[in-house]
């Protein structure tokens, strides 16, 4: 042990040093965990995304296979229609909520379908096609149908 | 390092270190936040009513909805079954041959309104209806009649057989006037 002044002038003289090497390395660290965070979350919204799309598409393919043909499928059979097991083929384990929404001439809900309530918060992700339809007055409506999957 | 005070300027070395540390660790910083930065474009995954095309697509077939009378040589009654693109047909036809914009207000406000029931509330919807026949295009209807004032819109065109036998196109226009300023 040393009875001089040596020691202190350097460690005063070494605090600004490691303020600066402190505060890069924290600041790297801190750009690094939000860079990945928000890489994941993007990736997991592209990813749902791409299932949400394809649901509405299946589900559309699935109308004009089995209510299509010559002309549009009418607004009652839309309203009777269920294709939640559509969805099984579509999504690997995600959650789902599909409904078909009359917007013109009425604004009226015609049939929703999902699997089960979210308990806890969420990242949903949602897609949608509009059509037409034809309704109980012989007026062809649009229609659309909506898709949300977390 | 004898621990001695020294009076000479290499203390000053590794305070410059640290420094440069700390600016390379900013540029690192900016390139993994850049890097890393949502892309916020508008109009990259148009779908449903967001989509011009989807949505002029099924605002053509889709019937008015409700009788109207538009006012052209005598009263002309529209019982509701037409679709839009018949009732088009039909008005550019008339205004083409002189008749007032006024004479279909009734049928307008019907067209607006089934405009803006399909289109996503972020956007505020356009249709102009050109005429292909006489030179270069020009617009016949305009629905609602102010010209779109975003730089960025998204558009969507679709041929209508007019009832003389002409060509029309019908652009829609999504105007993004209600989103706020992306980065």
């Amino acid at each position: 042990m040393r009875d001089d002044c040596g020691g202190v002038a350097g460690f005063f003289e070494d605090l600004p040093v490691l303020m600066f090497v402190l505060a890069g390395v924290f600041i790297v660290v801190a750009a690094g965990v939000w860079t990945s965070t928000t890489l994941e979350t993007q990736h997991k919204r592209d990813r749902l995304e791409a299932l949400a799309e394809s649901l509405v598409d299946q589900v559309i393919l699935e109308i004009e296979t089995r209510l299509g043909g010559e002309s549009e499928p009418t607004v009652d059979a839309l309203s009777r229609l269920n294709l939640s097991h559509v969805a099984g083929g579509v999504l690997p384990a995600d959650r789902f909520s599909v409904a078909i929404i009359e917007r013109y001439p009425e604004v009226r809900w015609l049939i929703h379908w999902s699997d089960e309530t979210p308990k806890s918060p969420i990242q949903a992700v949602g897609a949608a096609r509009l059509l037409n339809a034809l309704d109980e007055n012989l007026m062809v409506a649009a229609v659309e149908v909506r898709a949300v999957v977390w | 390092m004898y621990g001695r005070l020294r009076k000479d300027r290499w203390g000053q070395l590794a305070l410059m270190d640290a420094i440069v540390f700390f600016a390379a660790a900013l540029a690192v910083c900016g390139v993994l936040v850049s890097y890393a930065r949502p892309s916020v474009e508008p109009g990259m995954n148009l779908q449903g009513d967001s989509d011009p095309a989807e949505i002029l697509r099924v605002l053509l077939h889709a019937s008015i909805g409700r009788p109207v009378s538009v006012d052209i040589e005598g009263s002309h009654r529209l019982d509701g079954t037409e679709d839009v693109a018949t009732c088009i047909a039909v008005e550019v036809h008339a205004l083409s041959s002189g008749a007032s914009q006024e004479a279909f207000s009734s049928l307008n406000a019907i067209i607006l309104e089934m405009m803006n029931s399909l289109c996503c509330p972020v956007f505020e919807p356009f249709l102009i209806v050109y005429c292909m026949y006489d030179g270069l295009p020009s617009a016949i209807l305009k629905l609602p009649y102010e010209d779109p004032e975003s730089e960025n819109r998204y558009a969507s065109s679709a041929d209508i057989p007019g009832e003389d036998g002409n060509p029309y196109k019908a652009v829609l226009v999504l105007d993004p006037a209600a989103l706020p300023e992306l980065g």
